[in-house]
């Protein structure tokens, strides 16, 4: 009897340390299962992440193509110190299509962001050539603002007048 | 039922081994259910684990073909581009014509009235003004164009001094016109 009775106790033993033994590596197993699915999870959702960045350069990147003729004629409309005798020739081209003489008579360009890029010159025609004039002058692709005419006959021919104007422009650039 | 004739001891002993046999019974079953547990779950975990690799290696090759890309040369070219077209914008809105002021004074001209000169220049309280030097044949002609001066929209007021009024006849004027902030005036810029 007390012989069963220790195989009893032996297999009840066995089973226990068994059943210890599975429980221990179902809940390691589960573990590493919420783990693994957490690290996938966090890497796909950064993939898909970076997918949907990529597209957006993508994006980006061909708008920036289709604009180019857009953003050229952008940057065209900024004057600075390189380009500053393009809006000087305009300017000539403006007073030859109206039939004013053109002369320009001072430039000062800004060094510091506070200070303004100002164009001093000086046109002579009719009253009426000049107002031509400066009506091509309000629509030049420069945005800028006339701060100063200064309209007088010149010498005794009253038909033909003399203008001094000072002309601010805004859209200067400072880089090239 | 009979009536036990085991003896006491025993009796103990056989209730014991019952009790054993009893819990190796529940230990046996349970064992069988995690040992079926495991059996289930270790698909799930091999697979997890042999796509871990995979996944995490399609994300490194995703953010080595994002940083090929030069993401911030872009965003700063794309920066410069719109810092630009606002800039251009507000320029834009500070833009203001000269053309019309002057049609409009050559409107306002009126024979007997004989303009020497003109300068449209700033005062001293930021606003813009017209300076008109001229000769009128008569005072009243000259009062006349004053007020159609004072009467035209674009213009604010006309400061025109006494000695304006001194001759009758003959009379040569100097008035300044000062224009209306709507009409014309210098936006500071950003």
């Amino acid at each position: 009897m007390l012989q069963v009775h220790k195989k009893t106790l032996w297999y009840t033993v066995i089973l226990l340390a068994l059943f210890l033994l599975l429980g221990g590596s179902i809940v390691l197993l589960y573990q590493r299962i919420v783990l693994a699915s957490a690290v996938i999870k966090e890497a796909e959702g950064a993939t898909a992440v970076l997918k949907h960045k990529e597209q957006g350069i993508g994006n980006n990147k061909r708008g920036l193509e289709e604009l180019s003729a857009s953003l050229a004629a952008l940057e065209k409309s900024f004057v600075s110190q390189h380009t500053f005798v393009q809006f000087v020739e305009l300017l000539e081209q403006l007073a030859q299509e109206t039939g004013v003489a053109f002369r320009a008579q001072g430039a000062v360009l800004p060094t510091s962001p506070n200070e303004k890029a100002i164009l001093r010159f000086e046109i002579q025609g009719s009253y009426a050539a000049l107002v031509r004039f400066f009506i091509l002058l309000d629509a030049v692709p420069y945005a800028g603002f006339t701060e100063d005419i200064r309209i007088a006959p010149l010498g005794k021919d009253a038909e033909t007048l003399r203008a001094s104007v000072t002309f601010t422009i805004f859209n200067f650039s400072s880089t090239p | 039922m009979f009536p036990s004739l085991l003896p006491q001891e025993y009796k103990k002993e056989v209730r014991r081994e019952k009790i054993l046999r009893n819990i190796l019974a529940l230990l046996s079953i349970l064992d069988a259910v995690l040992l079926v547990g495991i059996v289930f779950l270790l698909p799930s975990y091999f697979t997890l684990t042999f796509s871990q690799g995979e996944v995490i290696r399609r994300f490194e090759v995703q953010q080595e073909a994002l940083q090929r890309q030069n993401v911030q040369e872009l965003e700063n070219t794309i920066r410069q581009i719109n810092a630009l077209a606002m800039l251009h914008q507000r320029n834009e809105s500070r833009r203001k014509s000269v053309a019309p002021l002057l049609l409009r004074f050559a409107a306002l001209d009126i024979p007997d009235i004989a303009l020497r000169a003109m300068h449209f220049f700033e005062d001293k309280t930021g606003a813009f003004a017209v300076s008109l030097q001229g000769n009128a044949t008569t005072r009243n002609i000259f009062l006349a164009y004053v007020r159609s001066l004072e009467n035209t929209d674009e213009v604010a007021a006309v400061r025109s001094p006494v000695d304006n009024l001194l001759s009758e006849a003959d009379v040569s004027f100097s008035i300044e016109v000062a224009l209306n902030k709507e009409f014309y005036s210098y936006v500071t810029g950003p």
